[in-house]
């Protein structure tokens, strides 16, 4: 049985949440992204559900609660609930206290894997002027972060990388990397 | 040394921040005297662990490992300068001279640097000139932002002495290389790679693992060291990845035999290093902390580093016997005219 080519397809991450990234002050909720304690304004942040960035639809998770909003990458292995053939993998995430090139595991029918590079840059390393250091694209620009709960008028950024699969094969399983610094938001096959 | 534009440093990792600002400048001024600056980076995969409050990347923790490799491989003497304002630095007949001042400045106040009015932060750069009637100096700086002009004076007093009017000057550099220098260097790295134990110190692999079993034996009283420990292994992080811009110039500029699959084997343990380092933070964040999994992480890392160590010890043998072959090439050359 041949498998048609998918369009794009969001991958639910609700799953695999195990980090708390994004606070609401007035709803008393506290998220965390880094060891300095700073975190992303509710507010400035894609409110859940679907939202669409050059014409990819992506599935932000909800964050106005206590639940964990992002995923931190500790090597969890994602089934694809659509196994399919793909061209490319998408992924809006970013790093937190270094610029990471660590490797995301694909894995394909008949025991096929292979390993790409998934490389994000420091979310500190938002400039207007200066392109994201593995060639990333700006997802959405958060203009301000709290310290704890002060505004810090000093914008970072959530970025899209794009990481080819092999389209020739039916894509079965995602491995993410083993850097907790290293966070997903959302994720989308094409 | 008459220097008013120097040129940055050559890199041949792809990795943008692989040097940072001080790396950036010493870098660039080594390579402005025409010699080339990566075997300041020759002895930078050490792990030396004393105990768990004390472990760095080199035996003399307390000291920038830098100023160790100047001074030994490019002769280099350092004169420092400090609590003289500026202008006194620049109105001196050494400046009219040399035309060189590494200076430390704050970042917020210095208007190219991408934190310029955010964030507070130290850094290195290089004056290179000093037009006093216009109240200007020539500014060379690399990192994160190139920077290469005049800046009015007024500009940088206020963030010079916002850091403590720390200043120095550098000595004409000089280096000479020889293919025993090279082994010498490889050999340094591959012990520093393996280790060894003496004294209370355990260097290299004996080191990750000591660190290890001390892990397991504080079991939750790891949970007080780790903010410095984040440091520490931060300063190692940086340490190994200018090692591997150090192996990529021997492979590109010395044709030493190294295998692609060494340097993506560095680059895989510098991401085991990150995942321990991480791992252990973000325990930290949500307090979940478990000992034992963070000396997994480390197990993981003492594999990693066993590979590189052997690895490394291979690239050793090959060279040396490439370079025993060059010489009884010449010898026989020499013989037959």
């Amino acid at each position: 049985m041949s498998i048609m080519r998918q369009q794009a397809v969001p991958i639910s991450l609700d799953a695999h949440l195990n980090w708390k990234g994004v606070t609401w002050r007035e709803l008393d909720i506290q998220g965390q992204v880094d060891p300095r304690g700073a975190s992303i304004p509710g507010e400035v942040y894609p409110q859940e559900g679907s939202l669409n960035i050059g014409g990819i639809p992506f599935h932000i998770p909800a964050s106005n609660s206590a639940r964990e909003d992002m995923v931190s990458c500790e090597g969890q292995q994602i089934v694809c609930s659509k196994p399919g053939q793909y061209e490319t993998l998408i992924v809006l995430g970013f790093s937190v206290f270094g610029d990471y090139s660590d490797f995301i595991g694909f894995s394909y029918e008949n025991a096929i894997s292979e390993l790409k590079p998934l490389e994000l840059t420091d979310w500190f390393q938002y400039y207007p002027n200066k392109s994201a250091l593995f060639g990333e694209e700006t997802a959405f620009e958060i203009p301000y972060f709290l310290d704890e709960a002060e505004e810090v008028a000093r914008p970072v950024a959530v970025w899209l990388q794009r990481i080819p699969c092999n389209p020739a094969l039916t894509l079965q399983q995602i491995r993410l990397p083993d850097n907790p610094f290293m966070f997903i938001v959302a994720m989308t096959l094409t | 040394m008459q220097q008013t534009a120097l040129n940055p440093p050559k890199r041949y990792h792809a990795y943008q921040n692989i040097l940072q600002c001080y790396d950036t400048v010493i870098a660039s001024y080594i390579s402005g005297s025409g010699l080339p600056y990566h075997w300041l980076f020759s002895e930078h995969w050490g792990f030396y662990y004393y105990d768990a409050e004390r472990f760095y990347y080199r035996r003399h923790y307390s000291r920038y490992p830098l100023w160790d490799a100047l001074r030994k491989l490019y002769k280099v003497r350092k004169t420092m300068f400090t609590d003289i304002p500026l202008t006194a630095l620049l109105d001196s007949p050494r400046f009219a001279q040399k035309k060189q001042m590494f200076v430390i400045a704050d970042e917020f106040d210095l208007p190219w640097t991408p934190e310029y009015q955010n964030i507070h932060h130290p850094h290195y750069f290089l004056l290179t000139d000093y037009d006093k009637a216009g109240h200007k100096v020539y500014v060379n700086d690399w990192w994160p932002v190139p920077y290469q002009d005049w800046l009015d004076l007024s500009m940088l007093e206020a963030s010079f002495q916002e850091m403590g009017e720390h200043a120095f000057v550098l000595s004409e550099p000089s280096f000479h290389y020889s293919d025993a220098l090279l082994l010498e260097q490889m050999e340094v790295a591959y012990t520093q790679m393996t280790g060894w134990e003496d004294n209370g110190l355990s260097a290299g692999i004996y080191g990750i693992r000591r660190f290890q079993q001390d892990i397991l034996r504080m079991g939750q009283e790891t949970a007080s060291f780790i903010d410095r420990w984040f440091y520490m292994v931060k300063l190692t992080i940086e340490a190994k990845y200018l090692f591997l811009e150090y192996v990529l110039f021997l492979k590109v500029e010395r044709g030493c035999p190294i295998p692609d699959a060494f340097t993506q084997l560095l680059e895989r343990t510098i991401n085991g290093w990150f995942s321990f380092r991480n791992t252990m933070m973000s325990a930290k964040i949500r307090k979940s902390l478990q000992p034992d999994k963070l000396a997994d992480r480390l197990g993981k890392v003492v594999e990693l580093e066993q590979a590189c160590a052997e690895q490394w010890g291979d690239i050793m043998q090959q060279t040396r016997l490439s370079v025993q072959e060059s010489a009884d090439h010449s010898e026989s050359g020499e013989s037959i005219r």
